[in-house]
């Protein structure tokens, strides 16, 4: 099990130092000045200062690897749009309320997804099924983009039940996360539906039946929690899809996140800040990943000794 | 029990050869098929796309608008018998945007499934065909891409290669393929320790004779699978890029930035928001459906 984390962890480093590697020669390639339109009002003397003070006039191979140190120092940098401001302050300001959204649609998420994908596997293959399986694919085909608009219009603005934007109260928290757990919630109830389905053709469901074990102790004692180990291992997937749902959700009901702020930096072309914010998100969700395979190594003695993959 | 006719005991006429099949056999796809057809989401899922594909094709060349003529004395309108959809702030025909956009998202979707099917396949295939070292180096070269986010990526690469519908589906295939390798690699380990490879080779086959007339054919259920949920995955992505301000730029239209316009107009015109919404999440309901019924119909696992 050591050898196997190990070697998992080995690859989250080399992971993590391809996304800031492709980052840093990405923004190299990007077209036109850092210092923007303005540049053209400045004499060449303040340029070649300003050029200093970033270290942009040595060549590109010493940017890197002075980049690289300072990436694994935590230093992402300045914001070009905020001079002022470093963009790990950024993120330590801004990524309280994204963690927060991301918890709370997690619970959502985890609560609705495996109730309706134990639903759907205890009436499998009747209308209560269908139903579940319907409204996972549905959750799955409308993305939280198209739920976010329409929550905050008809709940938030039609019928005033909610507030539609902001980030002030507990009832502030209610609609976004909500759009953002769909999506998850439809990955967790047929991942979980599949399980359940699954271990209810084991042999031991067969012993605990032929022994006399009532329904519902079957199903609490047996079959759920059984059923429940496999779904740890769709957690990248779900993070990803979490992470990349608070750019849009966020940016839909104004929560000042950090999701917010990276829509915010792609719209004024604040590249430190893109390049940080991406650097941020990869390294949050390879972690994810990082953690998803050891779980998945601990639940499943194959892919440990390395015949899985 | 005394109603039953005697001649029902009689021993069956022995005629004709025994040995002789009497009915048509089934081939794999035809067994698909049938199995298909008897899933009714599935088949929904395929009208449904057949006719969100053909308006896509069809409504932009009738409609009588195009997709960037602008009238300012049509702004804004509601659905009515000459704006199926309304119109939007510079007056142009949201039926033939919608459509319009539709074509491009469909056409995104399939480019993409293709790349990602030529990559994939080839990359998967030499995986596993030569195994050993090659397959080693390749395997982990594909897990450090797999754990790379798609579409903090493709962000980057757009921000780079600027917007544009060719450079949507390049940032997507990018790392789109590699789920594709991976499938397309487990496939063809069963399917080369099978005697039919074993005889093909025996014959004087080369490597790849053996992997595009052998393996591929018969790996490509899974990979068809795969690709109805690849398409959905890349117009998903074209939507997710244009709502932050990297997809397809206007006046060009895309069910990524109609949907993000509607988002920003919807409290005073909620049509701009509905319509787009609507048939961007039927098209991606329809592969979903159908993906999902092609997986049960052709997954030799749920084959008992």
């Amino acid at each position: 099990m050591l050898k196997y984390v190990l070697r998992r962890f080995i690859y989250m480093i080399i992971t993590l130092w391809v996304v800031i590697t492709a980052t840093f020669f990405l923004m190299k390639l990007l077209p036109g000045n850092p210092f923007g339109e303005n540049a053209s009002k400045l004499s060449p003397e303040n340029l070649q200062i300003l050029r200093e003070q970033y270290g942009l006039d040595k060549p590109v191979w010493q940017q890197y690897l002075k980049y690289m140190g300072k990436v694994f120092q935590g230093d992402l940098g300045v914001s070009y749009q905020y001079p002022t401001r470093e963009v790990v302050d950024i993120i330590k300001h801004n990524f309280k309320a994204s963690l927060e959204l991301g918890v709370e649609s997690l619970i959502f998420a985890v609560i609705i997804g495996l109730l309706l994908g134990i639903f759907a596997a205890l009436r499998h293959n009747k209308a209560g099924d269908y139903t579940a399986m319907l409204i996972a694919i549905i959750g799955i085909s409308v993305p939280s983009f198209v739920v976010g608009p329409l929550l905050s219009y008809f709940v938030g603005v039609k019928w005033g039940i909610l507030p539609p934007g902001l980030w002030n109260g507990p009832q502030h928290r209610v609609l976004p996360a909500l759009a953002l757990s769909f999506g998850t919630i439809a990955i967790l109830a047929r991942m979980m539906r599949a399980s359940m389905l699954d271990v209810a053709s084991q042999d031991y469901i067969k012993t605990a039946k032929s022994k006399g074990i009532g329904g519902k102790a079957i199903v609490w004692n047996h079959m759920i929690r059984n059923a429940i180990l496999p779904v740890v291992t769709i957690l990248g997937p779900i993070a990803a899809n979490v992470v990349t749902g608070t750019l849009v959700v966020e940016t839909i009901f104004s929560v000042p996140g950090l999701g917010h702020q990276f829509v915010q930096s792609i719209v004024t072309t604040d590249y430190t800040m893109i390049a940080g914010l991406a650097i941020f998100y990869a390294a949050i969700l390879i972690f994810v990943m990082f953690i998803t395979d050891i779980a998945y190594g601990l639940v499943d003695p194959r892919i440990r000794l390395g015949k899985g993959r | 029990m005394e109603n039953i006719a005697k001649s029902q005991f009689e021993p069956a006429v022995k005629s004709g050869d025994k040995e002789a099949i009497l009915r048509p056999s089934v081939s794999y796809w035809q067994d698909a098929w049938r199995r298909l057809r008897k899933n009714k989401l599935a088949m929904a899922g395929l009208v449904v796309m057949i006719i969100v594909a053909a308006l896509a094709i069809i409504v932009p060349l009738v409609s009588g608008y195009d997709y960037e003529t602008q009238n300012p004395s049509a702004v804004n309108l509601r659905p009515s018998a000459a704006h199926y959809f309304g119109t939007d702030d510079f007056g142009r025909d949201l039926w033939t945007r919608v459509w319009w956009g539709a074509r491009i998202s469909l056409f995104i979707g399939i480019m993409a499934a293709l790349l990602d099917l030529v990559i994939g396949v080839l990359y998967g295939g030499i995986s596993a065909y030569f195994g050993g070292k090659v397959d080693n180096v390749m395997q982990r070269f594909i897990e450090v891409i797999y754990s790379i986010p798609y579409l903090l990526l493709s962000i980057l690469l757009l921000m780079v290669l600027g917007p544009g519908v060719s450079t949507i589906i390049l940032a997507y295939a990018i790392t789109g393929w590699v789920s594709m390798a991976r499938l397309v690699r487990g496939q063809m380990l069963v399917l080369k320790e099978q005697e039919f490879v074993l005889a093909a080779r025996a014959l004087g086959a080369k490597p790849f004779r053996i992997i595009l007339k052998h393996l591929i054919p018969n790996a490509l259920g899974v990979i068809v699978v795969q690709i109805t949920f690849v398409v959905p995955t890349a117009i998903f992505a074209e939507a997710f890029l244009s709502f932050i301000g990297l997809g397809i730029r206007p006046p060009l239209a895309s069910l990524g930035n109609l949907l993000s316009d509607g988002a920003t107009y919807m409290r005073y015109h909620p049509h701009r928001l509905v319509f787009p919404t609507i048939v961007f999440s039927l098209i991606l309901l329809s592969f979903n459906l159908l993906g999902d019924g092609l997986r049960d119909a052709l997954d030799p696992k749920m084959r008992k």
